[in-house]
């Protein structure tokens, strides 16, 4: 037979965040990964079709993220069909959605009022964007 | 052989080696990077930096995979899993400065050996550990209580549906800013040490602190990626297939779980990576 069973000793107040938020949550990141993927898997077989001469150790020794770390050499690598350039976006797409999972988090418990927690993911927010767009361009 | 050819089965390769490194990651909570890492390193002589950098991308990818997968299902903590994400945030930003600053130093060698050493230590603590599937009598303290650090699940393989509550939660936060370094330094999850902080800490029911361990992975992972990508670090070619292979094999992996007991995987795990940590300590000191 099926029992509710606790860890506590003592009584237990759940309070949950409503079932539409980790549902929403489900969904973000099934679409963010799915978004992410088909970039870098149609940037991959680009690249491999447009790089004939290319080998394993050409590939190692050079990385070629530098072009495109501004917004104007991804832009312009993107708009020349560069499969590098589409590579680049895949791994910024898939690493914007732990970001906006974060910030959908902050969403929800804002919503449901608990302002502390809110608080605490909204700091999370904040360092991530910082750790990309501040803290790794300085240390660059 | 013609040199598309190498390039396709080096690419082919790297998917696989990723694939097994996602299934076993997400099924033991301890993320892919701590096998992709040192394969990259050993067998391709990718630099280590960018072998990091790679590493994170494995992890990122496994994480929001399983993550999916696992709030789907019920297991993850979104409340517990998040709240300590201000702990290990932080630490993966510091970690990832620093090997880049080491690296810079041509300190290399030292970082080889230190990954190394949590190498070993990593498998042997995911071998060792000895956890209560469910604990019993928790005595919440006072964080637990202020933040609602409670939840519940419904266990798949008794049916049962167990209550919980948040012990020693501060211990936890010094665990996990410990574990975000960990994670930014190497590219690895650090998984062992956030499953320790979540089960042994706050002693949380076992599968619920994996898959909120596999949740929490990927908000560090971006923390750490997020630096060495902006600092030039990730090659975007090398990535590539390895986050979509870590996909499939988190995506297999992340099937099996709910029902599964996951000791034989971890000897297994246990043996490939005191292997490859003894390869990369030889090969740092100028050996074979």
């Amino acid at each position: 037979m099926n029992e509710t069973l606790s860890t506590v000793r003592g009584p237990v107040y759940l309070h949950p965040l409503p079932p539409a938020a980790a549902a929403a949550m489900t969904r973000l990141l099934q679409i963010g990964l799915a978004i992410a993927l088909s970039i870098l898997f149609g940037a991959l077989i680009a690249f491999g079709v447009e790089n004939p001469s290319a080998d394993s150790s050409s590939v190692i020794a050079i990385n070629p993220i530098a072009n495109y770390l501004s917004l104007g050499g991804l832009a312009s690598g993107l708009w020349a069909g560069v499969p590098e350039a589409y590579l680049t976006l895949g791994i910024f797409t898939l690493l914007v959605v732990p970001i906006a999972r974060v910030l959908a988090g902050f969403y929800f418990f804002h919503r449901n009022g608990e302002i502390l927690v809110a608080r605490i993911t909204f700091t999370v927010f904040v360092l991530l964007v910082l750790g990309l767009l501040v803290i790794g361009p300085l240390i660059r | 052989m013609t040199t598309h050819v190498e390039l396709v089965l080096f690419l082919v390769l790297l998917f696989l080696i990723a694939i097994a490194a996602g299934f076993i990651g997400s099924l033991t909570g301890i993320g892919g990077g701590i096998i992709v890492i040192p394969v990259l390193v050993i067998f391709f002589q990718v630099p280590f930096i960018e072998a990091v950098g790679a590493g994170l991308i494995t992890i990122l990818a496994n994480s929001v995979t399983t993550g999916a997968a696992y709030i789907h299902e019920g297991l993850t903590d979104l409340r517990i899993g998040m709240v300590l994400e201000i702990a290990t945030v932080p630490g993966a930003l510091l970690g990832a400065s620093l090997t880049i600053l080491l690296t810079r130093y041509n300190l290399t060698t030292a970082l080889l050996i230190a990954l190394a050493i949590v190498l070993i230590l990593g498998s042997l603590s995911a071998l060792l550990r000895r956890h209560e599937e469910v604990p019993q009598n928790v005595v919440p303290d006072r964080t637990s209580q202020k933040l609602g650090l409670t939840g519940a699940f419904r266990d798949a393989r008794t049916g049962n549906t167990i209550v919980y509550q948040a012990a020693n939660t501060n211990g936890a936060f010094g665990v996990m800013f410990g574990a975000g370094i960990v994670s930014g330094m190497f590219g690895i999850g650090s998984g062992v040490l956030k499953v320790f902080a979540l089960d042994g800490e706050l002693r949380m029911p076992f599968k619920v602190a994996t898959a909120t361990s596999n949740f929490m992975i990927g908000v560090t992972a971006c923390a750490g990626a997020g630096i060495l990508l902006a600092a030039g670090y990730v090659n975007p070619v090398l990535a590539a297939p390895v986050g979509i292979g870590s996909t499939v094999g988190a995506i297999i992996g992340s099937h099996i779980l709910p029902g599964a007991r996951t000791l034989w995987l971890r000897v297994l795990f246990f043996v490939v990576v005191c292997g490859l940590a003894i390869e990369l300590i030889v090969r740092a000191l100028g050996g074979p």
